[in-house]
């Protein structure tokens, strides 16, 4: 047999190139023929190329920002490519654990992510506040208008009734804490994605419980010469208003001569009325526009080897309440080299310093319901009474002399809020670094080492003083004035080590491994100092005082030991498999149970991906995924394994120790275990309507309850893991594209969760426990939350009395503990989602997100002092108060003076509130006016309204406190701001 | 190539290094098993229950009693402060009654860790200890006993109905009585209420054995418990469990002895009370004016001076019928000490009123700075006062049918405290209940006596109803069968402790 050399023939191959996610052509992509460097086209704008090629040939394919394919022609003459994104290189690339980045299409765990879109620019220091209403299953809660306020955030339902029930968040791959988000400049944040599963979240093993929030901040992109952008932003913050409608003085006078007929004025209040005396006490007290303004500046780019953003950034919010402030000075430094092509490192450092105040006298511990709680001020001192001084002339007429603003008000014996917070100063400063550094190394393809060191520290002071002022004007009858500083210094140190393999098996089996180690280190130390009997206004310092109080000094370590490993398999990018597990080790827990293991397994079907789904047009992208796994919740206090003694705070004969017992001991602490189920299907059809719906089933076991011991014991309670408990929801999110043209994009998201938590068991075997004087009752079947009460039945027009529904549904007007009922009423929100509208035309954009949450309640505590004229004769009332019950046969709701006033069911509010978070109008001027210029790159202004509105029934100020009751609580505000933004 | 893999090497091994211990304490607390290992330690959980004592002397185990009683009545600036004890209409739940209950049972539970690790030391004593050591180490152990007896006895008068022999011995009317120290969720293991003959018999063992080992001799004013401090609590208890004989037993040698001279000037009397002098107390508490020795006060808003404004502005100001028992005798100088007039100023307006002034506070106890009128109306704690023996004595032979030798203690009392007085009583226990009054009002006695003798509280008129507070509570007459005598087990003991039995009757 005579053998012939064949030589390929060339022949012209054509065909498209497109971007295998949206399925478009790509334009100006690059096509080699291997080995011959000297053929080669580009792609049409369609993506169409055509090329010369021998039959047997290689072709290349390029283009910046995919990955680079090659291909065998094989004699085709048709060859299409789909062109895969870098990984690294777009925004909706995750990282999901750790180890390296990969698109969100492809992650077989339950993330979603929100960009920096919708992050950057808002008007508030809180950028958590931002997500609000973003995610579907993720609450988020600014339960105050403090400017240095913290969100809370809850993901599917509230897994914990005694540990934490945040998120853990990570910043750029180490673990921080929650009031991350209030010192990071929003405008630095590139990405946060919330990660919902175990698949996801089982990797962070004990700390994960509650879902991960991970944070990436910008980094400059490859290929960008530098480019500097300026930002300057100005508002303000506004009062929102409440629905309870105060007396005004005459209401006040007619309502005392309702319920004492023989009611007589006092001077004083005679004076008042005369002068026709009207104080709306929040005019008074709040300001009506309280000024917001930001500035930041960043550079960024990349060369060849290099890339880096550096940014600077001041913040600065006065709260509508006095002493209510922040002022916050943000840098950032990110920079990541290629030393050479095996090694790469890099740092991210973020620095923060804050100053902030807080307007004394809020929180239930430290005197809500104290007239130095100027929310507490405005609801209950009554409209009749001037904060001026009131005077009579020679001729004997009174007048109000506005320029004697009182510190005491004598009518109603309270001291005025502003001289009781003047005379006590606070200030807190906090300086922040957030700084990781990492080395990785390639030292074969598809094996990257990485150590990353980490390090979250703070430094926090505060500093406090009683000034001493003139007798008369000292409000203290048992103290003297007093300074004292406290300290306190934080850090935690996070040592990460991983080895990720990835390599493909025949083709089309491509793998992931993934095996790490991590060592945690936290240390937390306190100090503080205390003098009092200061006597000059000049000198109100700590060492000018006559007496030294002990110091006290305390320090709080917590380690983590850990080890973690994953495998990620799929099969030609069709079927996913993704299996994590960790041992965690915590000094946490008992010493019979210091180490827990963690779990997930997850699979994923691209459908479309599917050779028989090709045809369906009408179906750009259908997903199936499936999770289970388990996380721990480790979010409890410290040294709680041990027992204890300790020394007291007193001292016996002449400052002698004076012992006792502590804390029980308990061997067997440890964490609690969240078993997540978590089934989804994501599909984009008729290329504009997006839909992801996610069903999860969360079991957390061996909840750490605080198990109420007998009191006989010596104690009230201990920790013990004990509970269980479910939370069963889904989550939907929707997206369309109305319109989608050249010039106009008008798009509107949609997403919402429903939850169901309920209490499988508490401990020794009990159905239910009540929580003393909180209204709540935990009880095996209904959720955690649910309102524990004496159930209203309204007055009785005969006597007045105000009468209850006992256990069995019958009238009563004895008030008994015995007759408290499950309400059905939740203290967390069941419902809950937001949607978001953008539009665009041109350089036009217009933006609004609405947030919502249905089904929770709040105790309304405001309303039981204004309804309460019997305890608080000399407290504004509510106008609802002149119905109250005066005559035999009257129908009303208000209960006669003799009825004691009960915390009942009545003072229940539905929550439930819609509001428009936020709402931005901005503006980009065209691109040829700026090539005009010569210098500027891009040109924007924008306005933004924050809480621009709230549709609820709750009466008091705000129902976004997250809390079951709220008492003289500082509401959110409203914010109005414009900002300008230059790119050069 | 090796470079890559020298890299790789220090990479992995700088891996094994970040480890970090799994054992971490708590700086400065001392490991529970390790407590007691020297004489130090010992003292240390000795002054750990002194501390504690001093901390429940007065406070809450004063005031929710006093303001139940007839005593007091609240003005309109009281801002409900201990309202539901003043309206009689307090739960299962009430925060005050819960308060009480549970630090009764958490000095009792540092009683019982200390009497166990003494025992144990007593068992097996190591070469730490030394014979004097041991001794005092036994005079420890009578103290925790005692302070286990005192805070049982202090729950059953509270949460006991009134001791009656025929009586004590129902089911659930006692208190659990605890002896061992062990906080557990395990339910079994909490204890039952039993009898309140079986309570006052665990109390009457544990004085006992008090009785034994406090070998201090009594010191007028003395910080630390003595053998005389012991005989006044037990002629406390036993006159409540009425048992006479046992009450003279205790009592006639304290008050024959003579060593607790009763104060006879207006100066020394005032000197008592006003700056602590210490005479008459049988065991006064240790207190200072650091932060960390301050006492537990007695006040509840008596006074109020407001120094800004010049003005008094009390919470509680003694009733009509108050005023008149206390200034019955004529020339009483304690009604001089105790009682004085001022305009009161109130929301509701203004009064000349007589105010209680038993507690101006002591200028020793002002943090450095403070001088009066500005005041802090703290003082030493005096458990135990020659005076309360004196009246203990005299109502046991009252009731005992020893009217002479009642009159007789009754009659030194008197004339101590009413220069040149000459008894004319009708009614011996009539007088003594009065006196009673006179001598202890305001230190946490009424509502406790009212329920031993069967009495009913009744509210007089207040002294001037437009500074008061408008309430029909404020002259109702609350029967002695009324149930809130007797406070309620708090709720979450009942919800908690499977065993307890059952709840008070009326709640």
């Amino acid at each position: 047999m005579a053998t012939t050399a064949v030589f390929a023939q060339d022949i012209t191959v054509t065909g498209t190139v497109t971007d295998a996610s949206t399925g478009e052509g790509i334009a100006g992509a690059t096509i080699l023929v291997q080995g011959d460097a000297a053929r080669w086209v580009m792609t049409d704008a369609m993506g169409v190329y055509s090329i010369q090629v021998p039959s047997d040939g290689v072709l290349e394919v390029r283009f910046m920002g995919y990955t680079t394919q090659e291909i065998p022609v094989n004699g085709r003459t048709t060859v299409d490519v789909s062109m895969e994104i870098e990984a690294e290189m777009l925004d909706d690339v995750i990282v999901v654990g750790y180890g390296s980045a990969r698109k969100i299409s492809s992650v077989v765990g339950s993330a979603s992510t929100v960009n920096k879109k919708v992050i950057a620019n808002r008007p508030t220091a809180n950028a958590a506040d931002a997500l609000q209403g973003q995610v579907s299953g993720l609450q988020v809660f600014t339960s105050s208008g403090e400017p240095s306020e913290t969100a809370t955030m809850r993901l599917r339902g509230v897994s914990s009734i005694n540990a934490s029930t945040t998120p853990l968040f990570i910043l750029d791959g180490s673990p921080v804490s929650a009031d991350v988000f209030s010192s990071l400049n929003s405008n630095d944040i590139e990405s946060i994605v919330v990660m919902k599963d175990a698949s996801s979240t089982a990797i962070y093993g004990s700390r994960a419980a509650n879902g991960v929030i991970y944070i990436t901040t910008k980094k400059g992109a490859v290929g960008e010469k530098p480019v500097v952008s300026l930002r300057a932003q100005y508002g303000v913050s506004q009062m929102t208003n409440h629905r309870m409608n105060l007396m005004n003085a005459d209401q006040w006078f007619e309502f005392q001569t309702m319920i004492n007929p023989d009611f007589q004025m006092t001077e004083y209040q005679a004076m008042s009325q005369n002068l026709g005396i009207n104080t709306n006490w929040v005019d008074y007290f709040f300001k009506e526009a309280a000024p917001i303004w930001s500035l930041d500046a960043s550079v960024s780019g990349a060369s060849e080897r290099t890339d880096y953003y550096i940014s600077l950034g001041v913040f600065d919010q006065e709260g509508i309440a006095f002493d209510s402030n922040l002022s916050r000075y943000n840098i950032r430094t990110n920079v990541n080299t290629k030393v050479s092509d095996w090694l790469r490192m890099g740092m991210n450092i973020g620095l923060s310093y804050q100053e902030y105040q807080t307007t004394p006298y809020m929180g239930s511990s430290n005197g809500a319901n104290s007239f130095g709680n100027i929310m507490f001020a405005s609801n209950n001192l009554p409209a009749w009474l001037s904060p001026y001084a009131i005077k009579t002339d020679d001729a004997g007429n009174s007048y109000v002399d506005y320029s004697d603003e009182l510190k005491y008000f004598d009518p109603v014996q309270q001291w005025n809020a502003y001289h009781v917070s003047d005379i006590q100063p606070i200030t807190y400063t906090i300086a922040r670094l957030n700084a990781s550094t990492y080395q990785q190394i390639t030292p074969i393809k598809g094996l990257t080492l990485r150590a990353q060191q980490s390090v979250e520290a703070y430094d926090w002071r505060a500093s406090q003083k009683a000034l001493p002022v003139a007798d008369d004007e000292w409000p203290f009858t048992g103290s003297l004035p007093s300074a004292s500083e406290a300290f306190e210094r934080y850090y935690r140190l996070t040592f990460t080590n991983t080895a990720e393999y990835r390599f493909t098996v025949a083709e089309r089996n491509n793998f992931a491994v993934l095996l790490g180690q991590e060592a945690i280190i936290t240390d937390d130390e306190s100090f503080s100092a205390s003098s009092e009997g200061q006597s000059d206004l000049r000198q109100p310092y700590l060492q000018y005082g006559t007496e030294a109080i002990m110091p006290s000094w305390g320090k709080s370590e917590v380690n983590y030991n850990s080890y973690f490993a994953r495998v990620s398999y799929d099969y030609d990018s069709k079927y996913f498999i993704d299996a994590s597990w960790r041992l965690d080790g915590s000094s946490l827990f008992g010493v019979n149970k210091k180490y827990a293991n963690f779990y997930s397994v997850g699979a994923m079907w691209d459908i479309k991906r599917e050779e028989w789904m090709q045809g369906v047009s009408w179906i750009q992208d259908l997903r199936l995924k499936a999770s289970y796994g388990t996380t721990g919740n480790s979010g409890i206090s410290n040294y709680l394994s041990y027992g204890t003694v300790g020394a007291y705070g007193s001292r016996y004969n002449n400052g002698g120790l004076a012992w006792g017992v502590g804390t029980p001991p308990n061997p067997d602490l440890t964490w609690e275990t969240v078993e997540t189920l978590n089934i989804g299907v994501t599909a984009r059809l008729w290329n504009f309507f997006g839909i992801s719906v996610e069903f999860y089933n969360k079991m957390t076991r061996d909840m750490l309850m605080d198990i109420p011991y007998s009191y006989t014991t010596g104690y009230a309670s201990g920790a013990g893991n004990i509970a269980d408990m479910y939370n069963r929801g889904v989550d939907v999110d929707l997206s369309f594209d109305v319109i989608q043209t050249r010039d106009i994009y008008f798009n509107i998201k949609a997403n919402f969760n429903y939850n169901q938590n309920r209490i499988a068991s508490l401990f020794d075997g009990v159905d239910y426990y009540t929580l003393a004087n909180t209204g709540l009752r935990m009880e095996v079947g209904h959720a955690w939350g649910e309102y524990y009460f004496v159930r209203s039945a309204g007055v009785d027009p005969r006597d007045g009395m105000q009468m209850w529904y006992d256990k069995n549904g019958n009238k009563t007007k004895v008030y008994s503990e015995e007759n408290q009922v499950m309400t059905g009423k939740q203290r967390y929100a069941p419902w809950a989602g937001g949607i978001q509208l953008n539009f665009q035309w041109k350089g036009l954009y217009v933006g609004a997100d609405f947030t919502w949450v249905a089904g929770n309640w709040i105790l309304n505590n405001d309303k039981w002092f204004l309804t309460n004229p019997v305890d608080f004769p000399l407290y504004n009332m509510t106008t609802d108060m002149l119905n109250i019950w005066t005559h035999p046969g009257q129908q009303t709701d208000i209960p006669s003076l003799e009825s004691t006033r009960q915390f009942d069911d009545s003072y229940l509010e539905n929550a439930s509130f819609l509001r428009l978070k936020n709402l931005q109008i901005g503006y980009s001027f065209p691109q040829h006016w700026m090539d005009k210029t010569g210098f500027l790159a891009g040109a924007r202004i924008y306005a933004i309204a924050r809480n621009l509105f709230t549709i609820t029934q709750y009466s008091g100020y705000d129902p976004e406190v997250d809390s079951n009751i709220q008492m003289g609580v500082y509401p959110n505000t409203r914010e109005f701001s414009i900002g300008v933004e230059l790119t050069f | 190539m090796k470079k890559i893999l020298k890299a790789a090497f220090i990479l992995s091994a700088a891996a094994g290094l970040f480890s970090c211990t799994m054992d971490l304490r708590q700086p400065g607390a001392i490991d529970a098993d390790d407590a007691l290992t020297s004489i130090q330690d010992a003292q240390n959980l000795r002054r750990g229950l002194y501390a504690n004592f001093r901390g429940a002397v007065a406070g809450g185990f004063v005031s929710n009693s006093e303001v139940q009683s007839d005593l007091f009545q609240p003005t309109s600036g009281y801002g409900n402060n201990y309202g539901y004890f003043f309206r009689w209409d307090f739960n299962v739940s009430e925060g005050g009654v819960e308060g009480v209950w549970g630090s009764c049972y958490g000095v009792i539970a540092n009683a019982n860790f200390f009497i166990e690790n003494i025992l144990e030391v007593l068992e097996n004593p190591s070469e730490s200890f030394s014979a004097d050591d041991l001794e005092l180490l036994k005079i420890y152990l009578g103290e925790a006993y005692f302070f286990r007896a005192y805070y049982h006895y202090e729950l059953a008068i509270r949460f006991c109905p009134a001791y009656d022999a025929s009586t004590a011995g129902n089911p659930d009317t006692g208190i659990p009585y605890v002896t061992v120290f062990n906080p557990t969720a395990d339910k079994s293991t909490y204890p039952n209420r039993g009898t309140l003959a079986a309570t006052y018999e665990h109390i009457n063992a544990d004085l006992d054995l008090a009785e034994e080992y406090i070998t201090t001799p009594g010191e007028v004013g003395c910080i630390w418990l003595t053998a005389d401090a012991v005989s006044a609590f037990r002629s406390r208890v036993y006159l409540n469990m009425k048992d006479y004989d046992n009450v003279i037993k205790y009592a006639k040698p304290l008050v024959d002895g003579g060593k607790y001279a009763l104060v006879t000037t207006a100066a020394n009397f005032k000197s008592m009370w006003a700056s602590d002098s210490g005479q008459e107390c049988i065991m006064m508490c240790d207190a200072s004016n650091k932060s960390n020795e301050l006492p537990s006060s007695y006040d509840i808003m008596y006074i109020s001076y407001n120094v800004a404004v010049k003005q008094y502005q009390p919470g509680f100001i003694p009733s009509s019928g108050t005023i008149a028992t206390c200034c019955a005798l004529e020339g009483d100088f304690r009604f001089d000490q105790f009682f004085a007039q001022r305009t009161a100023n109130e929301p509701t307006g203004s009064a000349q009123v007589y105010l209680f002034e038993k507690f101006p506070g002591n200028p020793a106890l002002f943090p450095s700075g403070m001088s009066l009128p500005r005041s802090n109306y703290l003082h030493k704690p005096k458990p135990f006062r020659i005076a309360e023996v004196y009246l203990n004595l005299a109502e046991a032979y009252a009731m005992g049918g020893s009217e002479g030798d009642a009159v007789n203690y009754l009659l030194t009392l008197r004339s101590a405290r009413v220069p040149g007085y000459s008894y004319s009583g009708t009614d011996v226990m009539t007088e003594i209940k009065n006196e009673r009054v006179r001598e202890l009002i305001g230190e946490g006695f009424r509502l406790w006596d009212l329920k031993r003798w069967g009495d009913p509280v009744v509210r007089t008129s207040p002294q001037n109803s437009l500074i008061m507070y408008d309430h029909s509570s404020m002259t109702e007459t609350f029967a002695a069968s009324n149930p809130r005598f007797t406070w309620p087990i708090p709720k979450a003991e009942m919800d908690t402790n499977p065993n307890i039995g059952a709840q008070n009757p009326g709640y």
